[in-house]
């Protein structure tokens, strides 16, 4: 049976990036992963690309495609909000395995930052709400996950510092990253007394708005050097507006994450680098717990610990996350799998974490935990 | 009185539901209007402070709620004051920064 493996990974730096757009992010990041390749670009024969929203079009798969200088047999657009970033692996995967093009290049960028006001930005990522029930309340994405937190606050007994826990961790983890975004260290104190933005979440719970691309280049064959080969992809769509959400609000995680790993032969357990979704603290530890990874109401705790420092025994987002590397949209998430990538295939220098697992497991979420998808990873070497 | 708070419901299978859809989502059955009675519990609140717009700029803090509705459905909603989780609620349609939102009192 045909399979696809991770040629290369790779993202910009993360940040405000005077003067980009989203084509000349995209076209930095898929010039990087064409590099760490070492491809050309004439070997590219798939494309598949997310959106921007400072850059909306009906067919920007094509738009980047003329842009950047390529002609492939199979392009189009993804769009699953923070999902984005694993769909279109998933959707490469798919191509490759069908015999349907050999070389996928997996692209999206997105100026979010320079390229609208902060207030448009809130707006626009507002319309993820119901345009008659939820966004014309005043709601913001803040507001939604925030209510999502103050459930789950309720439900497990975690605290506000357990959920700080992890806004700590992924900075800490950024510090030690060129090119993220945030880098300076935090402590739990800093994050509780941070800038209230919808209650239970502060300032510091919330991933910042950034400019940045990402690139991931996918193949038919394993290339030279260690590999990453997809063993198992699924998804999950429970909802799409948090007012429709099922009582178990990561309910999606749990689905997609037991399908792909059943589809991969592999359980929870069997994973030793963990690249998760965080577009806020909540997110992280709602993910991390449906995922099987932490028990109910544990996951700060559990970051607290150490249990997913770079050098412990379960290495998570070690770049820093949507939290600290920072989110750009759609190449916000593809961060997660560079790292992985770059972990997963000893290419993480100063970074590496301490083993050399087996296995990753790489989980993307859209909407309001509303889009789930779930890749599992195999490292060949 | 009135809550104002409009949802719908399919004559052909009982479901019941608050977005407003052109067909039943689970049978395609043709749906029915009806006024819930503005009871519900409080499923999950929060208070917002970092408001979208100058028009909900002007409001902060102000609470954004998710009501369980007694007839089934979960809306969200405004809500006045601060209540626990699973606490009753009365609601009706009021209106906030110039348009009609549904909102929750504590019971």
């Amino acid at each position: 049976m045909s399979a696809s493996f991770v040629r290369a990974a790779t993202v910009t730096p993360f940040g405000r990036i005077e003067g980009s757009s989203t084509l000349s992010l995209m076209g930095d990041a898929a010039q990087a992963a064409l590099d760490a390749a070492g491809m050309e670009r004439g070997e590219i024969d798939g494309l598949i690309c997310g959106y921007a929203t400072t850059h909306p079009h009906l067919m920007l798969s094509t738009v980047f495609a003329e842009d950047f200088g390529i002609r492939p047999a199979y392009a189009h657009a993804v769009q699953l909000g923070g999902g984005t970033g694993a769909a279109m692996l998933m959707v490469a995967d798919m191509a490759i395995r069908s015999g349907e093009a050999r070389n996928v290049l997996v692209v999206a960028g997105e100026n979010r930052l320079t390229g609208m006001s902060r207030d448009a930005a809130v707006q626009t990522l507002a319309q993820v709400g119901h345009p008659v029930g939820e966004a014309p309340l005043g709601a913001t994405i803040p507001a939604y996950y925030a209510l999502g937190a103050a459930r789950y606050l309720h439900e497990t007994g975690a605290t506000e510092a357990d959920l700080a826990e992890l806004a700590v961790l992924m900075r800490r983890h950024a510090g030690e990253t060129p090119g993220a975004h945030l880098g300076e260290a935090i402590s739990v104190a800093d994050v509780l007394a941070s800038k209230p933005i919808a209650t239970p979440l502060k300032l510091m719970d919330c991933c910042p708005i950034s400019d940045g691309g990402g690139a991931v280049i996918l193949s038919a064959e394993p290339g030279p050097g260690p590999a990453l080969k997809l063993i198992g992809a699924a998804q999950a769509h429970t909802h799409q507006h948090l007012s429709e959400a099922p009582d178990d609000l990561a309910l999606g995680a749990r689905i997609s994450s037991a399908r792909a790993l059943e589809r991969a032969g592999r359980s929870i357990a069997d994973m030793g680098y963990l690249a998760v979704y965080d577009s806020f603290s909540v997110t992280l530890a709602l993910l991390l717990e449906a995922l099987g990874v932490s028990a109910p109401g544990r996951a700060g705790q559990d970051a607290a610990a150490g249990r997913f420092a770079r050098g412990g025994p379960l290495p998570l987002n070690t770049h820093g996350g949507l939290l600290s590397y920072g989110h750009c949209g759609v190449a916000g998430a593809m961060a997660h799998m560079a790292e992985a990538w770059a972990q997963m295939t000893g290419r993480a220098g100063a970074r590496a974490i301490a083993g050399e697992p087996a296995h990753a497991i790489y989980h993307g979420d859209g909407g309001v935990l509303s889009s789930h998808v779930t890749l599992v990873m195999e490292r060949l070497s | 009185m009135t809550s104002g708070i409009e949802l719908q419901r399919c004559p052909a299978c009982a479901k019941v539901w608050a977005f407003p859809r052109r067909r039943c989502p689970a049978c395609g059955g043709e749906p029915e209007r009806f006024e819930a009675s503005g009871r519900a519990t409080l499923f999950a609140a929060t208070v917002v402070t970092r408001a979208p717009d100058e028009t909900f700029r002007a409001l902060v803090p102000y609470r954004i709620a998710l009501a369980d509705l007694e007839e089934g459905p979960r809306i969200m909603a405004h809500l006045s004051a601060e209540a626990e989780i699973g606490a009753p609620l009365r609601g009706r349609v009021e209106e906030i920064a110039g348009r009609p939102i549904p909102l929750f009192k504590p019971a």
